[in-house]
């Protein structure tokens, strides 16, 4: 059945070479389409590894960058800042962190190993920061004020870090920067030490992958030697956006001239979605769109195949073939078609983990994507091919006989 | 003849509906799309107001400080483009204007967020704002630093609702601007004029921004004459050894100026190179059309296949293969056609729904010449792309086998 079927279809090669073609271009935007959404929800539904309710952030701008010479200047207003903050009752909490969750920038340490480029994401917190942001402590401790007057470097990794360097070693007192390089400067040379491992900082919120983490401490007083000075307070559960001119009352009050631009992690959060999700629909609806096109023209192209071949089809029926036979035959030849069309797309997409191309997508992500994709692509050939093959059932024997 | 062909063409597709449906779905689909990504393009790149010079602007963006350990890649600060780049020859104004930053202010306890751009007085002189009452900010302004502040209309509308803004008083990041002007909207997505609340340079509330060189600005020039370009770029390099750099990290400084698409090519493909640039948004929208193009292949085939009996009679009375194509493609054509007026109306509707869902602030998309001409040149395109092959398919039918119905 199966080979009489190719036998048929290699006969019309050119025509079919088309509606295969069709099948196999359908079948790469379908995939690609339902990998952006699987992999969508499959970031979604992990854990961020810290809470955003509640958490306001205050980006601080002092107008004076590129010089330490303000530097003692600039710590005194901070330790001013700090009291400021102190005195409001809407505060519970206050700390620094250098790069916030949700924001459009990012701090990260590359180095080669092996011929392949590691990238770790470097942040910078004060000893308060991990209750604001309600980090998730697996192992160790996070800073503490003492680790001002050590002299190596304290830092605090989270779990993918640690599994990738360590494996099932104890991370704590290790040098977390992978090995190898004889460049003085970088980060491999200088003593670093884990204090601690949390699960999960990631920074770009939950339509981001988790990424190799490090945190390095950052007391509160430095604010403004960071690489971008932030607070990020806990504010009273119920605080309202009113609070934000008091705050910003309080602090340019202490601070003139600098300035303070001051957001709700919620806000930052709604702000960083609007986009993602325009573009999810906007491409959604496009190719559904698009998939609905070729549906149609499929199922054009195979009512006119069927009408073409009403005098074969009566024969068949003379000679005995049942409805159901005939049926299998016009949609059998299709899901071949759409196999050979399916077969080459399977071919292309193989490449792309196999050549390392894309590799911000899980191998699961991938898999459940294909699965999917084929399976509505077979779908939808079986579907355009229904009624053509009803209309082939329908070829009354004597009349296509008679045809000429 | 033509006539001929086009009373053919009409009949066919009267005949098979279905077939008429799904190609006119296809064309006007593709098209709408095609055309609403070319009218976004468009209001990005097309010269409009208030940049109706466009053409003659070159803009410094974007300058490396560079030294043997470190980079910095960035904005040019004032005191850069202040000294070395004022005063090149054939430059007609020259600007300094900042990057936009958000900026607070705080009306009855509900806080509004703002865009702030400091400007000079050339900058009004060079760019052509719609101005709804009062007057822009001139050089004396910005020489005494004077409070005072142009705002759009949306921002006016927010702080004083339909009231006159002129001389009432804002406050943004705890400065108070005095209103001298209230200009149009102008969409976020024109980097070059963008902003809600314009101020005078000089009432920064940064000690020593006359003396940065890099940071937070941008250098207008407005060239005499666009073929001057070439001039303006060669003295600005030259003038570069020339910049006097007080950190020791860095060494020189490294740049030059950019046309508007650019400096946005330089953005997004990391390089200044445009033809480069302008290659993936061609490759791009023709990746996009290749589906459609084979689902309309295959069914234009369908459909001449249906009429193998028609194209048996004429070439058996002497139609030549020439011919043939012509009128199946001048069919094609009228088809598209027909698809590009529904693609047009389809694409008015959906520019309305952008315009009016805020997704982009104060974005004015519109259909206008310009995108129609393009819109018309994608018309024939598709239709040439989808008809050629089907119609060589067609010519080459035997006439006999046509007559039979026979046909593979």
């Amino acid at each position: 059945m199966i080979r009489h079927l190719f036998k048929l279809i290699w006969n019309k090669k050119k025509s079919n070479l088309l509606i295969t073609l069709e099948v196999l271009f359908s079948f790469l935007v379908l995939f690609a389409v339902v990998t952006m959404g699987v992999v969508a929800l499959e970031r979604f539904n992990q854990p961020l590894g810290y809470s955003y309710n509640n958490v306001w952030l205050v980006e601080v701008d002092t107008r004076l960058t590129f010089d330490s010479v303000y530097n003692a200047q600039k710590r005194a207003i901070v330790d001013q800042l700090l009291l400021a903050m102190k005195q409001l009752p809407e505060i519970e909490q206050t700390s620094t962190w250098a790069i916030p969750p949700y924001s459009s920038y990012m701090s990260s340490y590359g180095e080669e190993t092996n011929g392949k480029l590691v990238r770790i994401a470097i942040h910078h917190g004060s000893e308060d920061a991990k209750d604001v942001l309600g980090l998730q402590l697996l192992k160790g401790r996070w800073f503490e004020a003492a680790d001002r007057s050590v002299n190596w470097k304290p830092v605090v990794i989270n779990r993918l870090l640690a599994e990738q360097r360590f494996g099932n070693e104890d991370p704590l007192g290790k040098n977390p920067f992978p090995p190898g390089s004889d460049k003085p400067e970088t980060r491999r040379n200088q003593d670093y030490r884990v204090v601690g491992v949390i699960s999960d900082f990631r920074k770009g919120g939950e339509f981001t992958e988790s990424m190799l983490t490090s945190i390095e401490y950052l007391p509160i007083e430095k604010t403004t030697q960071a690489i971008s000075s932030n607070f990020l307070i806990k504010v009273r559960p119920g605080t309202t956006a009113e609070f934000k001119e008091r705050l910003d009352r309080a602090l340019t009050a202490v601070a003139k001239g600098w300035s303070f631009d001051i957001k709700t992690l919620e806000e930052m959060r709604q702000a960083d979605f609007k986009p993602r999700i325009a573009f999810m629909i906007t491409t959604g609806l496009i190719s559904g769109f698009l998939l609905l096109m070729v549906a149609l023209g499929l199922t054009g192209v195979l009512w006119q195949n069927v009408s073409r071949r009403t005098q074969e089809i009566g024969l068949r029926r003379a000679l005995g073939s049942s409805e159901r036979r005939i049926y299998q035959q016009i949609l059998g030849e299709l899901l071949v078609l759409t196999t050979f069309g399916l077969l080459v797309g399977t071919a292309i997409i193989i490449q792309f983990p196999l050549l390392d191309i894309i590799t911000f997508v899980t191998s699961k992500a991938y898999i459940i994507s294909f699965l999917i994709s084929i399976t509505f692509m077979y779908g939808i050939t079986t579907v355009c091919g229904l009624y053509p093959s009803l209309l082939a059932v329908e070829v009354q024997p004597a009349e296509a006989l008679h045809y000429e | 003849m033509l006539k001929n062909y086009f009373k053919i063409a009409l009949k066919v597709l009267l005949r098979r509906k279905f077939y008429t449906f799904i190609s006119l779905f296809a064309i006007s689909f593709t098209l709408v799309v095609l055309m609403v990504a070319t009218a976004i393009l468009d209001h990005m790149f097309a010269p409009m107001a208030p940049e109706t010079n466009l053409d003659r602007l070159l803009c410094v963006f974007h300058m490396d400080l560079v030294g043997p350990e470190a980079q910095w890649n960035g904005n040019p600060g004032y005191g850069f483009l202040d000294k070395y780049v004022r005063g090149l020859h054939n430059v007609e104004r020259f600007s300094i204007a900042s990057e936009e930053r958000t900026v607070t202010s705080y009306k009855d306890g509900a806080e509004i967020k703002s865009m702030l751009k400091r400007t000079d007085g050339e900058f009004w002189k060079i760019l052509d704002f719609k101005f709804i009452e009062g007057r822009p900010i001139d050089g004396d302004d910005d020489a005494k630093a004077n409070f005072v502040c142009v705002i759009n209309d949306a921002t006016r509308k927010r702080f004083f609702g339909d009231q006159s803004a002129l001389g009432k008083f804002i406050e943004a990041d705890r400065q108070r601007f005095q209103v001298i002007g209230v200009v149009e909207n102008v969409p976020a997505m024109r980097h070059i004029p963008y902003a809600d609340i314009w101020v005078p340079n000089s009432t920064s509330p940064e000690v020593n921004y006359k003396e940065k060189l890099m940071g937070g600005n941008m250098g207008l020039l407005l060239a005499r004459d666009k073929n001057d370009f070439d001039l303006i770029r060669q003295e600005f390099a030259s003038r570069l050894p020339q910049v006097q750099i007080v950190d020791h990290n860095y060494e020189r400084m490294q740049g030059r100026p950019d046309t508007y698409f650019e400096g946005v090519a330089r953005e997004a493909v990391d390089d200044d190179n445009a033809v480069l640039f302008t290659a993936v948004i061609v490759i791009l929208m023709f990746l996009f059309m290749l589906l459609p193009t084979i689902n309309l292949i295959n069914i234009n085939i369908s459909r001449i296949l249906e009429r193998s009996s028609e194209i048996g009679v004429r070439k058996s009375f002497g139609a030549s293969a020439w011919t043939l194509v012509g009128q199946f493609i001048v069919e094609n054509l009228v088809l598209t056609a027909i698809g590009g007026i529904f693609g047009f109306i389809l694409t008015q509707i959906i520019l309305q729904i952008l315009n009016s869902s805020g997704l982009i602030e104060f974005a004015h998309f519109t259909l206008n010449l310009r995108v129609f001409g393009y819109g018309i040149l994608l018309i024939l395109v598709f239709g040439l792309l989808s008809g050629v092959y089907p119609a060589w398919r067609m010519s080459r039918m035997q006439p006999v086998l046509a007559l039979k119905g026979v046909v593979r």
